[in-house]
């Protein structure tokens, strides 16, 4: 009776990192690599050859079981949801900073024309900004993701070169465009370049530190900047728009230096070459993420410029900063804020259900598992909307009880914006699940569609009544924006296991 | 003129360091008189070139299989993609892609299906890749229902794939099958170094236009492939799937090969047993170069010191001449171990510095690299090579060449290279090479023993592995190749 060979004592030892055997020469793989030659098969155990002693085990050693695989992790869906509420953490620093102050890193008791400035500048800055940090956000995590840290950093940082030329690129055509049609004048028109350019580089900072999900830092430098807002305002005595400008910069350095050098420690953690693409080739493969980071952000402050632009035939400049549609559109950021934290954890959970199901289903009946996920992301949906409205309606309830918003016009445009940002946050996640799908593309008609409604409806109606009827134009967008990519998503779903498949080649 | 050659590598020359881009290297660098085009199949597109490349290599072509946005050959005009991929509609992907994957995907899936099905298959959807877009295609809906239609009928009841291991799987083969979507430039000889997805060129243009191809393998790749799933995390069937993928491949190239090289007895043992025809086997061992490698005994360290130089991964079992270091205690304290060579797996060289932390060895072992191995030759008292697998491992060749002996795990062919001119050990067995290592380092007869070796293997060296011998076997075939006007294969 020849003695076990190695690998059956392995399995014995250490079942856990025991493998079936696939076939007769897998296990004479493994004899040989034990030591078990044709000399030894021969002399030791009494065949004639390790293949021929491995047929012989072959059939007992395959009914050895391996250890089963270890579970995922189960969702924590709070968890989740904290955490995607953290995105939005410096909104909320700088929120909490104006109660006390009165002011933040931007924004705060300026005169009409200034905060007008101002305001251009703030909106221009993500609008510009918006679609660059998304196509930098997707090729550096495919290269970081892919080992490829090298290229990731390089890859980053030649985004956020891209961003910083086309800020200053667009500042040059904006005083071109001033100089011949004279929109501010010279001081203010400084003043907007001047936040555009500041705040354009926060974005392109702060994207770095959001890619690398480390949204601590983000919410420490809004902290930084706030904090030299506060000296040079209240201690130099500064003008606060300024101070804000040095606060914004300061903030800037403060992302840039952190993101910098966690780049950097990925960059020297492993080497690599750096494989150069074409521009074009760039540019054509992060369309679809240039065009929706600069739709999303028109969608998000689209009715503002509207507002702003409505009825201005008696005021000195042809954009008149309304402090009256802001600050309802501000409170009503509370809810949106509050919901962000969902568009991470049903991202998460949405996935981690697709891996849960998948190896419960059978090549020829996908259909199984497209409907499981079809009822699954039907139910997250359905749950969602009326918890959103509600949550939204006691807000509405708790500004007008408190008198935060007195009048009955910022209360009307409080509680229609209340209404749009449910959704708004269901097109984030529908979003965010088609952009995991790989599906940039997809998101973009529904996008398309919602800025261009939301322009139109706010346009005319703004021009016909008042400019506080720029609002309903956003709400119009965000149900185009939420319902559209319900539509494109719920699509999808029907052939998820074909776009999951395609989405990870 | 000039003899063309279309060199094809995996995950070696020249981007990625070992015994295989050595072998090349040499090839390349010592028939100048032969046109070289190198195409390489690299893991990612971030490997830079490890060698220098000499002025008869025509053109390099690295191919990234991951690391890529998208899968297949990079076109790197934005237009000349764009036109591609309009081209590639569903209608094209219905009439001339779809039936010939099928006819792929049921070569894979069925054991034991015609090597002539599978090469069939690639070369159809070669030329449609010559016409359509890759990515496109194989990202298609068609493309994906075909892979599931195929996986419900042709896998057993009791190998068949969930929807998870079939995405898996698929995604695997959407990133193989790039390969062909590249074109390949006419050449005299194909000449792939390994019998996996590198040979395909050379079936490729040996259906095409009857390119004569060679295959030389080192390792066994289809052998390695074995040890490689064992050790991953992969499920059952999703490793059967992976066998079945390569085991048609290595089949297929078998079989259009006109000629396979190998390096001893036990490699055309497993090549036999894998479908290659023993008639188409020649061995033509590896060799190394004398003046670069020779004995330099005054260079020799004061400290007897043993020299192992591998790349740090599991096939080259650090770990297991760690353990018999470990083993021998006390019984040789003046002896220092060297062991030079890359962190492949840093995860296993970690393992590795904890065996060393729990046999409290650490001023017995020295890790480093080297970019002069024939310096740490010559410092060198014993060479070491733990290896669990093995071709026909450079580093022992070297060795023998600087008069160095050797002990060495008896895999693959280094019992027949050392022909008893060197001590072997047991693969994988500590105590076994602990016992090896204590025959030529302690007590009194130990150093005799060592000379004698070295001096029998440095003969033995001398007149069968010199790199001269090795790349004068391979003009020859080259010529012999390209003098028969066809060579037909049944």
């Amino acid at each position: 009776m020849p003695k076990y060979p190695n690998c059956l004592t392995i399995w014995l030892d250490e079942p856990e990192s025991w493998r079936t055997p696939l076939d007769p020469r897998d296990l004479a793989v493994r004899l040989e690599t034990d030591g078990v030659t044709e000399s030894v098969a021969k002399a030791e155990y009494g065949y004639n050859s390790t293949y021929e002693m491995a047929s012989h085990w072959y059939p007992k050693m395959r009914e050895l079981p391996e250890a089963p695989r270890k579970p995922e992790a189960a969702a924590r869906p709070i968890f989740e949801h904290l955490k995607g509420t953290g995105f939005t953490m410096p909104l909320a620093v700088c929120c909490i900073v104006m109660l006390f102050f009165g002011f933040s890193l931007w924004g705060g008791d300026l005169e009409a024309d200034v905060a007008a400035a101002v305001a251009v500048g703030t909106i221009t800055s993500f609008i510009v900004t918006g679609g660059i940090v998304q196509a930098m956000a997707w090729q550096g995590m495919f290269y970081l993701g892919s080992a490829d840290s090298r290229m990731g950093a390089v890859t980053v940082l030649r985004w956020c070169g891209y961003g910083v030329a086309t800020l200053v690129g667009s500042s040059a055509v904006g005083l071109l465009l001033n100089w011949q049609f004279a929109f501010l004048p010279g001081p203010l028109l400084f003043l907007a370049i001047g936040f555009y350019l500041a705040l354009g580089s926060l974005w392109l900072a702060t994207g770095i530190l959001y890619m690398l999900d480390e949204h601590l830092l983000v919410t420490a430098s809004i902290a930084v900047g706030i904090a030299i807002v506060i000296v040079f305002h209240l201690g130099f005595t500064w003008p606060l728009t300024h101070s804000q400008i040095a606060g914004v910069f300061g903030a800037t350095a403060f992302a840039a230096f952190a993101g910098y050098r966690r780049l950097k420690r990925r960059y020297d953690e492993e080497a690599g070459r750096i494989h150069n693409r074409m521009l074009t080739r760039t540019l054509f493969f992060a369309s679809p993420y240039l065009s929706y980071g600069f739709l999303y952000y028109l969608l998000l402050f689209g009715d503002r410029i509207i507002a702003w632009t409505a009825h201005t035939e008696t005021a000195s400049m042809p954009l008149v900063f309304r402090g009256d549609y802001e600050l309802p559109l501000d409170i009503a950021l509370l809810g949106f804020i509050l919901s962000a934290g969902w568009v991470h954890a049903s991202t998460h959970l949405f996935f981690a259900e697709v891996r849960r199901h998948l190896p419960l289903c059978a090549t020829d009946s996908p259909s199984a598992f497209n409907s499981h996920m079809g009822q699954f992301y039907l139910i997250r949906l359905l749950y969602f909307l009326p918890v959103a409205l509600l949550v939204n309606l006691v807000i509405w309830f708790v500004a007008r009880g408190t008198g935060v918003l007195p009048s009955g016009g910022s209360l009307w445009i409080a509680g229609i914006a209340l209404c749009a940002y449910p959704f708004l946050t269901l097109g984030l996640w529908n979003v965010s699940v088609l952009f995991s799908l790989a599906l940039p593309s997809a998101v973009l008609p529904a996008a398309g569609a919602a800025v261009l409604l939301d322009i139109t409806s706010g346009y005319v109606l703004t021009r016909v009544l008042t400019h506080e009827y720029a609002v309903v134009g956003f709400l119009v967008g965000a149900t185009i924006f939420g319902l559209g990519t319900t539509i494109t998503l719920s699509r999808r779903i029907e052939r998820l296991d074909y776009y999951y498949f395609a989405s990870g080649a | 003129m000039a003899i063309s050659v279309l060199m094809t590598t995996e995950g070696t020359y020249p981007y990625l360091p070992g015994g295989v881009s050595v072998w090349c290297n040499q090839l390349v660098q010592r028939l100048k008189d032969v046109q070289f085009h190198v195409f390489a199949i690299v893991p990612s597109p971030k490997h830079p070139l490890r060698f220098e490349l000499p002025p008869n290599v025509a053109s390099c072509t690295p191919f990234p299989l991951w690391g890529t946005n998208l899968p297949g050959v990079q076109e790197s005009r934005v237009s000349t993609y764009y036109r591609r991929a309009l081209r590639t509609t569903g209608m094209a992907i219905e009439q001339h892609f779809l039936s010939h994957f099928v006819l792929l995907v049921r070569s894979i899936l069925v054991p034991n299906a015609p090597p002539t099905d599978l090469a069939k298959a690639m070369l159809a959807l070669h030329r449609y890749f010559a016409e359509y877009d890759y990515a496109t295609t194989m990202q298609s809906e068609q493309a994906w229902s075909a892979f599931l239609d195929g996986c419900s009928q042709w896998l057993p009841e009791d190998g068949k794939l969930n929807l998870e291991e079939a995405t898996a799987c698929m995604r695997w083969l959407l990133r193989y099958l790039g390969i062909l979507s590249v074109p390949y430039p006419a050449v005299d000889v194909v000449h792939s170094s390994i019998a996996g997805l590198a040979g395909v060129p050379g079936v490729l243009a040996r259906l095409e236009r009857g390119t004569p191809y060679v295959l030389t393998e080192h390792g066994i790749y289809f052998r390695e492939l074995y040890l490689s799933l064992a050790q991953s995390g992969f499920s059952v069937n999703c490793r059967r799937f992976l066998l079945g993928l390569n085991e048609a491949i290595v089949r297929m190239n078998y079989h259009y090969a006109d000629l396979v090289t190998t390096l001893g007895d036990f490699n055309r043992a497993w090549q036999v047993r894998l479908g290659a025809h023993p008639s188409k086997i020649v061995t033509v061992p590896n060799g190394v170069d004398p003046a670069k490698f020779f004995p330099q005994v005054e260079r020799r360290s004061p400290q007897l010191t043993v020299l192992t130089l591998a790349r740090v991964y599991p096939l080259k079992g650090i770990d297991v001449l760690l353990r018999a270091v470990g083993l021998l205690h006390d019984r040789i304290p003046q002896v220092k171990f060297r062991i030079l060579g890359e962190v492949a797996d840093e995860a296993y060289y970690q393992r590795c510095k904890a065996i060393v932390a729990k046999n409290g060895i650490e001023s017995r072992i020295e890790w480093g690299e080297t970019s002069d191995p024939a310096g740490a030759l010559a410092e060198a008292h014993l060479f070491c090579l733990p290896s669990i697998s093995e071709g026909m491992p450079y580093s022992v060749l070297e060795a023998m060449l600087s008069g160095c002996p050797v002990v060495a795990t008896d895999v693959g062919n280094v019992a027949s290279v050392l022909s008893g001119k060197g001590v072997l050990a047991r693969p994988n067995d500590p105590v076994d090479l602990a016992r090896a290592l204590l025959q030529v380092l302690e007590g009194p007869q130990a150093a005799q023993l060592r000379d004698r070796l070295a001096s029998e293997a440095l003969e033995r060296a001398r007149t069968h592995f010199t790199a001269d011998v090795c790349a004068g076997n391979f003009r020859n075939i080259y010529e012999e190749l390209t003098s028969c006007q066809s060579i037909r294969i049944a």
